[in-house]
């Protein structure tokens, strides 16, 4: 008999426990399709945003085809709304002129104007990461008695003084400038990965890095364990941007002779650092 | 807490507005939330100092923690003092390999080897530059924490920061320096303000520059006022001309804010022989001192080239204080002295 009520109560609680929870996921439910459609609404502006930049592109192709051609015809379809057509035709010459100034930059050229009457020069050198265009550094040089370097606002950790005696400068410029303008870019770059990661890899704590971003030391971390690994980065080659060096720390040390970690070594030498560091995230080596 | 320690945590909280001892109490990691809050800073120096002392006692904390939360202080409020510049020169192949944490090790064991007592700290400030405060010993007496001498420098490049240091000990400062950073010499880079921030910006280029471009600046645009139509088109291209050079000389924007230009002539009188004979036959150099003051002197010559009460294109006398990077000059008869680049 006692045995029998007790079993009754217990059997009783978790039936209530079971109504409980029930009407719990009951309550749940409408936050959740309110949250889904809401999902849904953000995800067709984007599509329609999406969509609206293609027709964008493609006008601007056009017009880009008709501005080659030197045609006349240009205006026939695009007179509907005159103001988003003469804004168009202004992105299309933004746009061809930029392609311009890159096929330029391409085939080695660089942003050379006289100065003082003739006596100087100005060099500016862009320089540009994954198709970014990031700081533009200029030179003002004088050309005589002999050509020197006379002003600039390249910081002071780019061995400028030193690039110049090595590439025999007086002799010739260009090759010169192509140092410099390698060592300009591979800092931009190192910097711009280094903002990347700051910005896209909130999981992963930048121990140490300097002015040059020629050192980094990032802590990772191992999803479930909650191992700790640092990562040295060494990028002695300052024409790179991709580094010389790199090596991990951890007190798991078979974890780090483990076949993975090995390729996450190499992966972090050849590619630049914040896709390394997505791909590690997607394999689920670190958080 | 000694005595001593009293006296220097009365200094600080005494030289420290009450907003700023907050903030710098705020960066330091080892109060408690709770210790925080229970300073009141609305109330007088005496009573906040008092509340600090009682913190510091029942920690148990000593003359290094003061010296922790000092360090902490001066690095948000550098803008004290006389700061001085030096350049390190003939930098060696591994000198831009050099990383924190030798230097750090390398460092201290340097000083610590020419100076029996003395008292280091380094710190990281968050724009990657070093912090060194160095408190001076001699072979008979402890590191005098009252009086130190701060070190900013950035790892990878020439120059040193320094501020509060006696001729005494600056042979030491430069040698353990020199050995640490991977240079061979270290010379005066004749450049020194109360603002460390100006100083820094001047010498590693962190200041808007203008150079001469193919196109129309922005620089013109901004000159632009309306008055007369038929003046303005006559004055604005001499306007803009003039502003233009006086922004490639002394910088746009923000400019460094230096307080001083000194220029030591050591050149000859010259004159009409008549009327003053007694300077015009003198055999020696003429000597004189000529210093500009200002609270921001680069933005005065600016404004003075740009509205033509100085003679545009500027002087090199004036111009070389951004192109060299200095503000102390020694005019001899051949004109300056030839510097780095």
């Amino acid at each position: 008999m006692e045995g029998a009520s007790s079993k009754g109560v217990l059997s009783h609680l978790s039936h209530l426990e079971v109504v409980t929870r029930s009407r719990k996921c009951e309550a749940q439910q409408p936050g959740r399709v309110a949250e889904l459609k809401a999902k849904a609404a953000a995800l067709v502006k984007q599509r329609d945003q999406l969509k609206a930049q293609i027709q964008i592109q493609q006008n601007l192709q056009k017009l880009r085809k008709s501005m080659n051609k030197h045609s006349n015809e240009e205006e026939e379809e695009m007179d509907e709304d005159s103001e988003n057509s003469q804004l168009l035709r202004l992105m299309a010459r933004h746009s061809h002129l930029r392609d311009l100034l890159d096929a330029h930059h391409l085939i080695g050229g660089y942003d050379v104007i006289k100065t003082s009457q003739g006596k100087g020069m100005c060099v500016s050198l862009a320089t540009a990461y994954e198709g970014v265009y990031l700081d533009t550094y200029n030179l003002e040089l004088d050309l005589k008695p002999k050509l020197r370097i006379r002003r600039h606002n390249i910081p002071p950790f780019i061995p400028l003084n030193q690039l110049a005696e090595q590439s025999n400068m007086e002799a010739n410029i260009k090759p010169f400038l192509h140092l410099l303008s390698q060592h300009l870019n591979a800092f931009a770059g190192r910097k711009q990965q280094l903002k990347l990661v700051k910005e896209n890899h909130k999981s992963i704590e930048v121990m140490e890095s300097n002015v040059l971003c020629s050192i980094l030391v990032l802590m990772l971390t191992v999803p479930r364990q909650k191992t700790a690994v640092l990562c040295t980065l060494d990028y002695t080659d300052q024409t790179r941007c991709l580094p010389t060096n790199a090596r991990f720390e951890s007190e798991d040390k078979e974890l780090l002779n483990s076949p993975d970690w090995k390729k996450h070594c190499s992966l972090l030498k050849d590619t630049p650092l914040h896709k390394a560091l997505t791909t590690m995230k997607t394999i689920g080596s670190i958080m | 807490m000694d005595d001593f320690g009293r006296r220097l945590l009365q200094r600080l909280v005494r030289r420290t507005p009450a907003q700023a001892l907050k903030a710098t109490l705020g960066k330091w990691e080892r109060l408690t939330v709770a210790q925080r809050q229970s300073v009141d800073f609305t109330q007088p120096k005496v009573a906040v100092m008092e509340q600090l002392v009682a913190i510091f006692e029942e920690n148990g904390w000593t003359v290094k923690h003061i010296t922790e939360l000092e360090m902490i202080n001066y690095m948000e409020n550098a803008n004290r003092g006389m700061w001085h510049a030096f350049q390190m020169t003939d930098p060696k192949d591994d000198a831009n390999a050099v990383e924190m944490m030798q230097f750090k090790e390398q460092f201290k064991s340097h000083l610590s080897e020419l100076v029996r007592h003395v008292s280091v700290k380094i710190k990281k400030h968050t724009d990657e530059a070093l912090w060194i405060r160095i408190a001076w010993g001699d072979s008979y007496s402890p590191p005098n924490h009252l009086k130190p001498t701060y070190v900013v420098h950035h790892l990878q490049t020439p120059y040193v920061f320094v501020t509060s240091l006696n001729s005494k000990q600056k042979p030491f400062l430069v040698q353990a320096l020199i050995l640490s950073t991977g240079y061979q010499g270290i010379k005066d880079a004749n450049l020194s303000g109360q603002k460390l921030t100006a100083i820094r910006d001047l010498l590693m280029k962190q200041y808007q520059q203008i150079f001469p471009s193919k196109y129309n600046s922005p620089l013109t645009e901004k000159n632009e006022t309306v008055s007369n139509p038929h003046i303005e088109r006559e004055q604005s291209e001499h306007a803009s001309k003039r502003l233009q050079m006086a922004c490639e000389a002394f910088g746009d924007g923000i400019v460094p804010q230096l307080q001083t230009a000194v220029y030591k002539l050591e050149t000859k009188f010259r004159g009409d022989a008549n009327t003053n004979r007694t300077m015009t036959k003198r055999e020696g150099p003429f000597r004189c001192l000529v210093k500009f003051a200002s609270t921001n002197l680069l933005e005065s010559f600016r404004e003075c080239a740009s509205s033509g009460i100085a003679s545009t294109p500027v002087s090199p006398l004036l111009s070389s204080i951004t192109l060299k990077g200095r503000n102390y000059f020694v005019v001899t008869e051949n004109g300056l002295p030839s510097s780095q680049t």
